[in-house]
């Protein structure tokens, strides 16, 4: 059960009915990869470890660069040239020292996805490209392992819950069939908004406290954030059984 | 006939026309040859089907790329 400090400390969130003790507990319990210490996972990584999420593994191969400090919130003028996930866990680690946090100061290939992911409950895509997108997708639908798939790029983000434990439930790939030409964007040639991706990243880390808790979390629902015209749109999608990848 | 194509108020050359025919007629040649998934009324639509999809008056037809940001 909680210790004292523990049920002081989270007592906001022990106070809703649907969390409770026994959420707090499974949040205790629980470990998270987040893919990407970028824009979405400085925000995601925040809110996971202030909430008391047990063990936190965050990869980033990139180092902090003056351009990034706009929309990443995390990093300080100090930490520039530093690696993102190594600086951002010692920044997590100071607002939660409960918390468990393991330093991934690479890009995540197949080897580190299939290893990593094999040792959480949930993981958080908020990769800057669709090379890893894809990856960290498959690996998932593998090891049947939920993924909480965010995006976003000049005013607008996409989110997904892919949750390979339900029998319907679609996955990335289903959604967008890989495509040799698909655009190549990313932040560096379309530009950001800060605050577009705290939209997304707070999404991604409600689904995620969600899922651990056990509480319903709605897959096969895209969730498509325009932030230029304040909108939201949700999207239903079907698992599609010619999918290369959760397809049969 | 009128549809929503991404939000814009678009009439239809040649009525009645399935979706294929209109993503064809519609969207760039660049934009065809990428990875898209394609809403109709909210609800995503099988590349297998845009052939068997017939647009209907008002259907609000939605094109999504993949975003890469993050
Ligand atoms: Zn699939």
């Amino acid at each position: 059960m909680l210790t004292s400090n523990e049920q002081l400390r989270y007592s906001r969130q022990i106070m809703l009915d649907k969390i409770g003790e026994e959420g707090q507990v499974k949040l205790r319990n629980a470990s998270v990869l987040i893919v990407g210490m970028g824009g979405l996972g400085n925000p995601v990584s925040m809110y996971l470890a202030a909430a008391g999420v047990g063990k936190l593994i965050i990869a980033d191969g990139d180092q902090i660069d003056v351009t990034n400090l706009q929309r990443q919130v995390l990093f300080t003028e100090q930490d520039i040239q530093q690696n993102k996930a190594e600086c951002a866990a010692e920044k997590l680690q100071q607002n939660n020292s409960d918390v468990e946090i393991e330093v991934i100061d690479e890009m995540m290939d197949e080897e580190l996805c299939q290893y990593y992911i094999a040792q959480v409950d949930v993981v958080i895509d908020c990769s800057d490209n669709i090379a890893t997108r894809y990856l960290v997708n498959r690996v998932c639908v593998e090891q049947q392992k939920p993924f909480v798939m965010g995006a976003a790029t000049g005013f607008d983000g996409q989110q997904l819950v892919v949750d390979p434990r339900k029998p319907d439930s679609a996955c990335y790939h289903c959604l967008f069939p890989a495509s040799e030409k698909a655009p190549a964007q990313n932040c560096q040639t379309v530009g950001i908004l800060g605050p577009v991706l705290a939209m997304i990243a707070g999404l991604q880390a409600l689904q995620t406290i969600k899922l651990l808790t056990d509480i319903d979390v709605k897959y096969n629902q895209l969730n498509l954030y325009d932030g230029f015209n304040n909108q939201w749109q949700q999207f239903s999608l079907n698992k599609q059984s010619q999918c290369r990848v959760c397809g049969k | 006939m009128n549809i929503y194509l991404n939000g814009q108020l678009t009439k239809l050359a040649e009525p009645p026309m399935t979706l294929e025919h209109a993503l064809a007629l519609y969207l760039t040649e660049n934009d065809q040859q990428q990875s898209f998934a394609v809403a109709v009324n909210s609800d995503f639509v099988a590349k297998a089907q845009y052939a068997h999809t017939q647009l209907q008056e008002g259907d609000s037809v939605d094109v999504l790329f993949p975003i890469q940001g993050g």
